[in-house]
């Protein structure tokens, strides 16, 4: 049994690292003001409330900062998605939010409070919350800086952007289906349509 | 993205992935199997003016077990597994165990099978599985204690406690705390003490239920005195007990009075269970004694007897409603 635990903490610290690798540090106004996530080549999801600086930069931990050429932002879902050139990290894989459960695994990766690729996991309390079904309520710990990070499940894909907190415990993020139909009315979805390996 | 494109991403196909599932995987698909198990014997009880709160299904003819600091009217309730939902009646509470007993017209659901408390230990995984909306919600955490019987602040007997660190997040009070393999651990209730998760262990909902949906509340036996705890001298021919309770008020009419009582008794046992606090008493005063003749062991001018008093009914305390 002991072995089956050491297998899971190793299976999450993989799935960490996975998550790490399309994160982003977005800033505004040269401060790191929350995360986000390299979605396609040259495009960066992250929430509007956190590229709401006129000019916006990404950085890659360690990595220098790249500047936003253009910004396409729903303020009214709190969503943004950046253009930009250059190296920033492995474009994520995308899972299907609408196939979520409750009581499924879920970890979150962002800055929270500055701290580059916190993560906290937990599990999926309500997969489709909000008016239109669109928001997903997990139980794990949201803090100041996860916001515009990712949400992933157990087999590594994006399944929500990181949005806000509901009390201490309780975190709530945007669905990746929510997502792609922002990136496809903003007339991008064919500049960030998932990336599909041939089967 | 379709199953072959996500399988296609992963770099297999969809056979593959279930033989080749890691721990967290498998972790997560198996409280995601239990969630749906349980969910089906968890329903939405709308009973209050905002966010519905969960219930349990209890039996196939439609009784429903909920928490009753959450209803905050006695008619017009309804009960929903799903989009729709079915009226429901009140047929008893219980706020010092925080149970509320429903009947439906159109039974739902299907009752859980319940864990065995005695496996259940601290450091566990427990699910807890609500339903204040359409589909069932679940938080996740760990048992944090299993302890023998306790009672709670509001003065309900229960016989487990039983304390997780699930996040109660708003409607779970009524619904269900299950194991990993999905079985009954008990019904939660943030309603039992701020700030903590607490559950209505299993053992109590099948002690209780039954009573609640019969007589609409908890029948407790009422003496009629009031008592201090007072020490005792050592008695010659007894088991040693260091403590009894003295009687400090006989009320006129009362059982107590009946049965031969005078101030100044010192009660040491009822039916042979020994009186040192006022808990013991309260304990013994349960449902099942009233209307019963007890036998009771009093010390009074330094020798023991025995009287035999017949236990009443104390009345129902007036119900204060939420909102």
């Amino acid at each position: 049994m002991s072995a089956w635990l050491k297998q899971l903490a190793d299976d999450l610290a993989d799935l960490a690292d996975q998550a790490r690798r399309s994160l982003v540090t977005v800033v505004g106004d040269g401060v790191g003001v929350g995360a986000g996530v390299l979605w396609a080549p040259g495009w960066v999801v992250t929430n509007a409330h956190v590229a709401r600086s006129p000019r916006n930069h990404v950085r890659r931990p360690a990595g220098r900062q790249i500047e936003v050429r253009r910004r396409v932002q729903d303020r009214r879902l709190d969503l943004a998605a950046l253009a930009i050139d250059g190296e920033a990290g492995t474009p994520a894989r995308l899972g299907d939010s609408s196939a979520l459960r409750p009581g499924e695994w879920v970890l979150a990766v962002g800055n929270p409070l500055g701290v580059n690729g916190g993560l906290t996991a937990g599990v999926v309390i309500d997969p489709a919350a909000g008016r239109n079904g669109g928001l997903l309520v997990l139980d794990l710990h949201l803090r100041p800086g996860h916001s515009g990070g990712a949400v992933l499940h157990t087999l590594g894909e994006v399944v929500g952007i990181n949005t806000m907190m509901n009390g201490p415990d309780v975190g709530v993020a945007i669905s990746s289906a929510t997502v792609r139909r922002f990136l496809v009315q903003a007339g991008l979805g064919k500049a960030t349509s998932p990336i599909r390996r041939a089967a | 993205m379709d199953a072959a494109g996500v399988a296609g991403a992963v770099g297999s196909t969809v056979e593959d992935r279930s033989r080749t599932m890691n721990a967290i995987e498998q972790l997560s698909e198996a409280l995601a199997a239990s969630v749906r198990l349980a969910g089906e014997s968890v329903v939405r009880v709308e009973g209050r003016r905002r966010l519905p709160s969960s219930g349990i299904v209890w039996s196939d003819d439609g009784l429903i077990v909920t928490a009753c600091h959450t209803l905050g009217r006695r008619a017009d309730l309804r009960v929903g597994l799903g989009g729709d939902s079915t009226p429901a009646r009140l047929l008893g509470t219980d706020p010092g165990t925080d149970l509320a007993v429903l009947r439906l017209d159109r039974p739902l659901g299907r009752k859980p099978s319940p864990a065995n408390i005695e496996e259940v230990r601290p450091g566990h995984l427990a699910i807890a599985v609500a339903r204040p909306g359409e589909g069932p919600q679940a938080t996740l955490g760990i048992v944090s204690a299993v302890e023998g019987a306790w009672r709670s602040p509001l003065g309900g007997h229960l016989d487990h406690f039983v304390q997780s660190d699930v996040v109660m997040y708003p409607g779970f009070s009524g619904g269900a705390l299950i194991d990993a393999w999905g079985r009954l651990i008990g019904m939660n209730s943030s309603g039992l003490a701020r700030g903590v998760s607490l559950t209505v262990p299993a053992a109590s909902l099948t002690r209780l239920v039954p009573i609640l949906a019969e007589h609409g509340r908890l029948r407790r036996g009422y003496l009629g005195v009031g008592v201090q705890p007072a020490r005792l001298p050592r008695l010659e021919g007894r088991a040693p007990q260091t403590a009894g309770l003295l009687v400090a008020s006989v009320e006129s009419g009362s059982p107590a009075e009946r049965g031969g009582l005078l101030l100044g008794d010192v009660l040491l046992s009822i039916e042979g269970r020994a009186l040192a606090t006022m808990e013991d008493l309260l304990a013994a005063l349960s449902a099942d004694v009233v209307g019963k003749t007890v036998a009771l062991e009093v010390l009074r001018g330094g020798r023991v007897s025995t009287l035999h008093v017949e236990v009443g009914e104390r009345a129902a305390p007036s119900e204060d409603e939420d909102e």
